[in-house]
């Protein structure tokens, strides 16, 4: 296997469940005679082991749901692999049955996400079917299961509810009642809780935590909300323009981060502990998208950078162990250790 | 008697969406004061009244909803009791409004620049040569390039497009500006930087703020003081420390305990 930049995995041993190496996404648009190549994800790799919660966070842009896209294949990757228990996924030109039903979406929106002329019961019956093999006389008390075990009590009364009968944290549980209808191994949750009020917010994690907890559930964690992936995740990924900036175990890189990018990410959460006004504080970087529009040669992040020196912008960082279980991509903090 | 420090009284204020069958009460004997210069964060969950209470200050609720009591005071004066002429005299010029999604609330079809001149000339009365002059400042004040003075709404990041309407909302420097979740679609550094701007802003231009939320985090960071909505009643109000040091109801104790950090 040819892997160009090092694996962000756990130390221990065991054959991970979804492994993703140097996986690249250019899309190419085109303009009259004018063609633009965008490098919207740039050798992105790293393991995801059973009932194991991996976070990518970054902001818009990043690159983070395209990862997720891409993995679930709703999109091809330009370059990469993907393997799923050690078999190629990307061997197949769709993806197989098998590999839906073990390997599901949660989207953010839930209004978007669930047909408003179906039933609640409908939404879960299909994949019970197609992917579970379920009876049809085993189906009602399967949805009822399901719903009940998302929180959803009785689930025989939710079932028969329409989408707009409920708020946006229950149709977010329908969402992922509908996702475990499949009895997945895997579940790509791209920004679950982000279209969700703040107090219902925890209780969609806890709910994803304890489905970690019973069924050994992996998840890939997608989201742009620090504090929940700190809360959830035991590995979080920080992307910025495509690339993997650092690595690690989610405690350590969130409270001690060492790229610069991570820093400002932490730096710009609020955070209510602050004296109130300490809000107009100027923040260590400026905002500003990334250009994604040739492939790096440079730290993507040099533009916004404060602690910019010259060699970010003639050589990309390769990303390094800074420690045993963390990977940095940045020039000074090689330097440095 | 209008010689003190509340800009802005509102006072057992109650709004019901009437219907045949009755009126549901969406906003419940809510009283709260933002004094001259300060910032007043509202927090609640989608359907605490939050939006409507914003609105119904600006007496832009439109039927069935409809306010069956209580008194809004700008600077002493009672809105629920103006006219239309006084209404259109008052907002954008005593109190402005930048409403949820505001990055969505600039018009497409004309430049930033000629959406900003366009309320200078209407209420200033200037020349278009002096409203566009004028615009000018306005973008500088939310620090963007008078080059972008010429760009379509469309050909600036979100970010942007929210701070042009910031700029917008504070054309005529009114002493009240309304903000009803001016950040929610942004991403986290671009936040913090609007937000920043906001206070630093405020702290110059001196300004009171109604910033509508239901982000407590964000509310508690930004906030002279702060008021926590449940199903249209205002359970908790106070200064921001107490507030989030000795919550005294269960709902607002509850909210905090779901607040996660980073």
């Amino acid at each position: 296997m040819t892997t160009t930049a090092p694996v962000v995995s756990t130390p221990e041993a065991g054959p991970p469940l979804l492994s993703v190496r140097d996986l690249s996404k250019v899309y190419v648009q085109r303009h009259g005679l004018k063609t633009t190549r965008l490098h919207v994800l740039s050798g992105v790799s790293f393991d995801v082991k059973k009932g194991e919660v991996v976070a990518l966070v970054g902001e818009s842009g990043c690159g983070k749901s395209t990862t997720a896209r891409l993995i679930a294949r709703l999109a091809t990757p330009t370059h990469g692999e993907i393997r799923l228990d050690g078999a190629d996924v990307l061997a197949e030109r769709r993806a197989s049955r098998r590999f839906r039903s073990r390997v599901q979406m949660i989207f953010q929106d839930p209004f978007g996400s669930l047909n408003s002329i179906h039933t609640v019961g409908y939404h879960l019956e299909r994949p019970l079917r197609r992917l579970g093999g379920v009876s049809k006389e085993d189906l009602p008390a399967r949805v009822a299961g399901l719903l009940e075990t998302v929180g959803l009590t009785p689930g025989a009364s939710w079932a028969a509810k329409h989408p707009h009968q409920l708020s946006g944290g229950q149709r977010q549980r329908v969402a992922i009642a509908r996702a475990l209808a499949a009895s997945p191994d895997l579940i790509l949750a791209d920004e679950p809780t982000s279209m969700l009020d703040v107090s219902l917010r925890v209780g969609i994690l806890n709910l994803l935590e304890e489905l970690r907890d019973k069924r050994g559930i992996a998840y890939l964690y997608i989201t742009h909300d620090l504090a929940s992936a700190r809360y959830l995740a035991d590995r979080v990924l920080v992307m910025y323009a495509g690339h993997v900036v650092e690595a690690g175990p989610a405690e350590a890189v969130l409270s001690q981060p060492s790229h610069p990018y991570t820093r400002l990410l932490l730096e710009a959460v609020p955070d209510p502990r602050r004296p109130p006004g300490s809000i107009a504080a100027p923040l260590a970087a400026k905002s500003g998208a990334p250009q994604l529009t040739a492939a790096a040669t440079a730290c993507p992040f040099a533009d916004r950078c404060p602690e910019v020196v010259d060699a970010c912008r003639k050589e990309l960082p390769a990303l390094k162990p800074v420690s045993s279980d963390r990977l940095v991509r940045c020039h000074l903090r090689v330097i440095q250790s | 008697m209008t010689a003190s420090d509340d800009l802005l009284v509102v006072e057992n204020l109650r709004i019901e969406y009437l219907s045949a069958r009755g009126g549901s009460c969406v906003v419940d004997d809510v009283s709260f004061r933002i004094k001259r210069g300060e910032i007043f964060g509202l927090a609640g969950e989608s359907g605490s009244g939050k939006t409507t209470i914003g609105q119904g200050i600006l007496r832009l609720l439109r039927p069935p909803a409809a306010i069956t009591g209580g008194r809004v005071l700008l600077d002493g004066e009672d809105m629920l009791a103006m006219d239309e002429a006084r209404l259109r005299a008052v907002r954008w010029r005593k109190v402005s409004w930048v409403p949820q999604s505001a990055m969505n609330a600039l018009n497409p079809v004309l430049t930033v620049g000629e959406q900003l001149a366009d309320v200078l000339e209407v209420h200033e009365r200037l020349t278009r040569k002096a409203a566009l002059a004028a615009a000018v400042g306005l973008l500088d004040l939310v620090n963007i390039d008078k080059r972008r003075l010429d760009a379509y709404p469309h050909e600036l990041s979100g970010g942007m497009r929210q701070r042009v309407v910031i700029a917008m909302a504070l054309a005529l420097k009114p002493p009240l500006v309304l903000m009803d979740e001016p950040t929610t679609a942004l991403d986290v550094v671009v936040q913090r930087e609007i937000l920043g701007q906001i206070a630093r802003l405020q702290s110059t231009l001196g300004f009171s703020v109604l910033f509508i939320t239901h982000d407590l985090s964000l509310m508690f960071e930004l906030c002279n003081r702060v008021g926590v909505l449940k199903g249209g009643k205002l359970v908790e109000h106070g200064v921001t420390r107490e507030v989030f040091t000795n919550p005294q109801h269960s709902y607002t104790q509850e909210l905090l305990r779901s607040v996660l950090y980073a």
